[in-house]
């Protein structure tokens, strides 16, 4: 399956408003994450979501401070890197 | 809080067993300390004062546990007297350490204290001393801040959630199995056997600058630790711990200990009283201790695997459910199941600080220093923070479990395997020739 950007984005966003994110926080695409407190550990728990939801495996030692900065940036590596599940 | 009381939580009753294990040692107890060193023109009467005053601190140092199994837990207010706020005039720096490091505080006493302390170099200090069955870290800060600023806003205490019983009976058995099951009995440990402390808990702090946390930050890419740093942090720490057992002679063949994760919801202050945590456990084999890259690739590859498996969930609800369970039995389990080593090490990487404390109540603060309890056993804590871009390293310490000398070499080795860059052959064991005094 090709990897959709506007898919994985929106994936993203709802699952960190559902599971991670405090009541009335808003988030977008473009929105600071390490400002939030979004910690590695949760950065995992979104690649694994993505595998789960969408069949994309990332790389999670490939990642780095500057993919996860943003959902859009997080989006943009899961493009590039991700591979369909085997 | 309900007029029943507060239940506490399931990491609050996790941290009062601590506490009960570090009290039957004779240590003072499971508390996290907050040193800050204060301008000398601080006036500690004026600030006693103005901390006697704070509505935040006074509803919290009344507080008292309230446990009569097989009730839940629960924190209850009390109409005590005024909190205890100490002013300790012309103090030598040793009995800082002695009496003020080592003041005693109780989740059935008073949970909180503050000792304002004039020694006798000029320098002002003031130690907030806290409970840790009241408070995680997040709460930590918010109360400190509550008391630089004077202003109590926000939420008191967590709000409770139920869940259904069956699914959080499931989750408590995978997760003990998972976690205690995994442990043996020949995890690593600096602690003699049978270890009773006889001197208090000693501890040391790096702070990096920002030019070295910036190179860490570098090499814990280069090593493959991923978006955070956690997991090169913890590499580094059990490479060196190995090499400090190789020293003593020792050869053993796994180190096992848990990880404490913020299960708090992101992006909001959220509630001052409650700990809300759950612990991921490693266990990594001495065969993947030689390299930084193997320890950090052993680290990552146990935390997918516990992430994918809902590991974090499931130990949340083991702690809910053990607050039902006496606390001879959890002693008893825990005991059993580690040969009484309980753990290799207590290890917490506490995050980013951006907007470190720069007054309390209008006086400047020249630092600021965490001082973390140290579980018995294992009579070792090693804690991770960053400060506005800074690293700081604190390592704390029973001295029976860890010799002065160790702990600079610990320290100055720990030092060493953070700034150096991953070399281009890979998995090559890093040079262990370097300085271990550089603490």
């Amino acid at each position: 399956m090709a990897a959709n950007p506007d898919i994985i984005q929106n994936t993203l966003l709802a699952y960190l408003s559902e599971h991670v994110l405090a009541e009335g926080v808003t988030i977008t695409p473009e929105t600071d994450l390490p400002s939030l407190d979004v910690d590695s550990v949760t950065i995992v728990e979104m690649a694994m979501h993505l595998e789960e939801r969408l069949g994309i495996e990332i790389p999670v030692n490939l990642l780095t401070p500057e993919h996860t900065r943003t959902v859009s940036a997080f989006a943009a590596h899961a493009v590039q890197h991700g591979k369909p599940l085997r | 809080m309900a007029s029943a009381g507060q239940p506490l939580t399931g990491a609050d009753h996790f941290h009062l067993l601590i506490d009960r294990q570090m009290r039957q040692k004779g240590l003072p107890g499971n508390i996290s300390r907050i040193h800050l060193r204060l301008a000398p023109s601080a006036d500690l009467m004026a600030l006693a004062e103005m901390l006697e005053q704070n509505p935040t601190l006074n509803r919290v140092a009344h507080l008292r546990l309230h446990h009569r199994w097989p009730a839940l837990p629960k924190w209850i207010g009390t109409s005590a007297d005024s909190p205890d706020i100490f002013i300790h005039r012309d103090l030598p720096e040793e009995m800082f350490q002695s009496k003020v490091l080592n003041g005693p505080v109780g989740a059935t006493t008073v949970p909180v204290r503050i000792d304002l302390c004039a020694w006798n170099d000029g320098s002002k200090h003031l130690v907030v001393s806290m409970h840790h069955a009241l408070f995680d870290h997040r709460g930590m800060t918010l109360f400190l801040q509550s008391l630089a600023t004077g202003q109590s806003d926000g939420q008191l205490f967590i709000r409770s959630q139920r869940r259904p019983w069956r699914s959080e009976a499931m989750d408590a058995l995978h997760g003990m199995f998972s976690a205690l099951g995994s442990a043996g009995w020949n995890l690593a440990t600096l602690a003699p056997k049978h270890l009773r402390p006889t001197e208090a808990a000693l501890h040391r702090e790096i702070s990096f600058s920002i030019e070295d946390s910036g190179r860490m930050d570098l090499a814990a890419q280069q090593h493959g630790a991923g978006p955070g740093r956690s997991a090169f942090y913890m590499a580094v720490v059990l490479v060196a711990l190995r090499e400090l057992l190789e020293s003593r002679g020792e050869r053993p063949p796994y180190f096992w200990f848990p990880v404490p994760h913020n299960m708090r919801r992101k992006g909001a202050n959220g509630h001052l009283i409650g700990n809300e945590l759950a612990f991921l456990f490693f266990k990594i084999g001495r065969e993947a201790l030689f390299t930084v890259p193997q320890a950090v690739a052993a680290i990552q590859m146990q935390l997918n695997t516990q992430i994918r498996k809902g590991s974090l969930g499931h130990q949340a609800a083991l702690q809910r459910v053990f607050r039902r369970v006496p606390f001879w039995m959890m002693n008893a389990m825990v005991g059993l199941t580690t040969g009484g080593r309980v753990s290799s090490l207590a290890f917490s990487d506490l995050g980013e600080e951006r907007n470190p404390l720069q007054e309390f109540l209008g006086v400047p603060v020249q630092g600021m220093a965490h001082i973390p309890p140290v579980p018995c056993p294992p009579g070792l804590s090693v804690v991770f923070k960053r400060e506005a871009g800074q690293l700081r390293l604190i390592v704390a310490y029973l001295p029976q479990a860890l010799a002065d000398e160790e702990c600079a070499t610990l320290m100055g080795r720990i030092r060493v395997l953070l700034l150096t860059p991953r070399t281009t052959k890979g998995e090559q064991p890093l040079k262990l020739t370097s300085s271990r005094s550089g603490c």
